[in-house]
């Protein structure tokens, strides 16, 4: 009996589990190799690799990874206004300021931009 | 036309209502340009709002910076210290334009790096220049200087922190000298300054000793803490690194080995993060946390489910994971030999008193070295970590688990959370004396000292 009930929790906890998971990715998607962002501007391109790069350039983070227009595309929709109050309050595993200690409004605008494929330099 | 007072109201009022109507608003635009940006730290748990931050391209930058401005100034690399090292409202200074391999010698397997250079992109390099860093920490997303600054460390009895392996460094005081720094120019700045909270000046450049490249085998599996516990001195003596992550709450914990090894790699480490087995957790700390024993059960259950596949692959693949649930961190290091007692007691307590947490810890071994300021100077160390989701309030959890650290001699981390002041921390560190002295002598103005810093040194902000 005993063990049936720890059966039945493990299965509804797992359940919990894969509900909880955002992404849904495979550990051979979350391995896949990352083409690197083209960013011609060094300040900028710096400023890209000491911070977003951490999690947007890696996969299998749950950060939409940079150049995913498909990935970024639910996530422009809620507005820049929003993007930019993730950015700058932190939002779930996206941590406050995003690792950039010393960007401005316009830095995170241009960094979204550039990952969202929305814009080039 | 006069402008009135109700010509204005009319016209905000207008404003306002195309606003509501349409996607655009002057209002709100306005508004933006004004946002307020403040500092914040990965998670969440300090912040403060800084009259200015810079980000330097150059040495001679920052130097000018110094000479001619007034004020505290404090570093920053990647944010990622727990405790309050880097809130100030003067000047942040981020070394992110300061990065990448600066020069390597072949001969004595040394590498320059800048100092605002991503741990996490220090591996690839220093493999194409046929080196690697001898130890990593288990998450890479500090900078080289912050991960210093702090001691910070992976496991291993074998191997030291990050700032054992510093061989030379450039350091620019708060009079705008700039001084390079190592074991024949300045050796005495050099050895405080390889540990010293972003207190003694700006550090710009870091040479690190290193070795060949190694791959690494990591192994992971379940076992009940106390066998672990009773088996600790064979298993951090028999593996090059040993660690494991003792789960609150219950009887089990993730041990894992990591030796070198000659054998064919395996697939890459998965990626996905943390995620699923927190959630995990969290779901059984907030629907099973008011039945203790039942909790352990399903825990103990849930965690010899787990798999763990072995991974293969060179050093710097191996060390690092990715850490994508934020938390707050307390560790403490203590003398080696008192690591076991230590843990049974926090263990014990959080039972005890149904602890409101449930992320695991964590249970390292790093060896001594000779740095004033390191938590392993003079003594081998065995750093145990208490971590709480950054959702959750830490006060009470860290201040129920903190003194039992303090009652065996524990040493905080610097980049995490305590609550020592210098009169504790000046007893803890034999050559505290040393390293305060010098940092009086190279900054007498206190221009690198914030509030914390002030508590943790024993003296007054002047700024």
């Amino acid at each position: 009996m005993k063990k049936r009930i720890a059966l039945l929790l493990l299965a509804g906890f797992s359940g919990l589990v894969a509900c909880s998971s955002e992404t849904g990715e495979s550990a051979a998607e979350a391995a896949a190799p990352i083409a690197a962002l083209q960013i011609n501007d060094p300040v900028l391109r710096r400023t890209y690799e000491s911070s977003c790069m951490n999690c947007h350039g890696v996969a299998g983070t749950g950060a939409p990874i940079s150049g995913d227009v498909q990935a970024w595309a639910p996530r422009l929709a809620k507005g820049m206004d929003t993007l930019l109050d993730h950015s700058i309050d932190g939002f779930n595993s996206m941590p406050p300021m995003g690792m950039c200690p010393q960007c401005s409004e316009d830095d995170f605008v241009a960094l979204i931009e550039l990952m969202a494929g929305v814009k080039g330099e | 036309m006069a402008v009135t007072r109700r010509t204005v109201l009319k016209q905000l009022s207008t404003a306002a209502a195309l606003g509501a109507v349409t996607s655009w608003s002057p209002v709100s635009a306005a508004a933006r340009r004004r946002r307020l940006i403040p500092w914040s730290n990965w998670s969440g748990g300090q912040r403060c709002i800084p009259a200015q931050r810079v980000a330097p391209t150059s040495e001679a930058a920052i130097a000018d910076m110094l000479e001619n401005s007034r004020g505290v100034v404090r570093p920053v690399g990647a944010s990622h210290s727990f405790s309050a090292l880097v809130p100030t409202d003067g000047t942040l200074v981020s070394l992110a334009q300061l990065t990448g391999m600066i020069g390597h010698n072949p001969d004595t397997l040394e590498a320059e790096f800048w100092a605002g250079t991503p741990m996490s992109q220090m591996g690839q390099p220093l493999h194409e220049a046929g080196q690697a860093l001898v130890n990593m920490a288990d998450i890479d997303y500090q900078t080289l200087a912050g991960a210093i600054a702090t001691s910070t460390h992976g496991t291993g009895i074998d191997y030291g922190s990050y700032s054992a392996y510093v061989s030379g460094l450039r350091l620019i005081t708060a009079s705008g000298d700039v001084l390079d720094c190592d074991a024949e120019n300045n050796p005495e700045i050099f050895s405080a300054a390889r540990v010293s909270l972003g207190a003694l000046g700006v550090i710009t450049r870091i040479r690190m000793k290193n070795r060949q490249p190694f791959r690494v085998h990591e192994q992971t599996w379940v076992q009940d803490t106390n066998e672990l516990l009773e088996d600790v001195d064979r298993l951090r003596k028999e593996n090059d690194r040993f660690e494991f992550i003792p789960i609150l709450h219950s009887d089990v914990s993730l041990c894992v080995t990591l030796n070198e090894t000659n054998d064919p790699n395996t697939l890459p480490k998965e990626g996905g993060g943390d995620g699923d087995k927190v959630s995990l957790l969290r779901n059984v700390h907030k629907y099973a946390g008011g039945f203790p024993n039942a909790r352990a059960s399903l825990v103990n259950t849930l965690a010899k489910q787990m798999d763990f596949p072995d991974v293969i692959d060179q050093s710097y693949k191996v060390f690092a994971n990715v850490r994508d649930q934020r938390f707050n961190e307390m560790e403490y290091t203590v003398p080696a030999e008192a690591g076991p007692d230590c843990l049974r007691e926090i263990m014990a307590l959080v039972r005890k008193k149904n602890l409101n947490s449930f992320l695991p810890l964590e249970y390292r071994y790093i060896k001594a070295d000779d740095i004033p300021l390191s938590m392993f100077s003079g003594r081998d160390g065995c750093a145990i970590s208490v971590h709480q989701s950054y959702e959750l309030d830490y006060h009470n959890f860290f201040a129920a688990v903190e003194p039992i650290f303090w009652k065996y001699e524990g040493r905080p981390h610097w980049g995490k959370l305590h609550s020592l002041n210098a009169a504790q921390l000046s007893k803890l560190y034999p050559q505290w004396q040393d390293f305060t002295a010098l940092r009086e002598e190279l900054d007498p103005d206190g221009r690198f000292l914030n509030g914390h810093l002030a508590s943790v040194f024993g003296t007054r902000m002047r700024n």
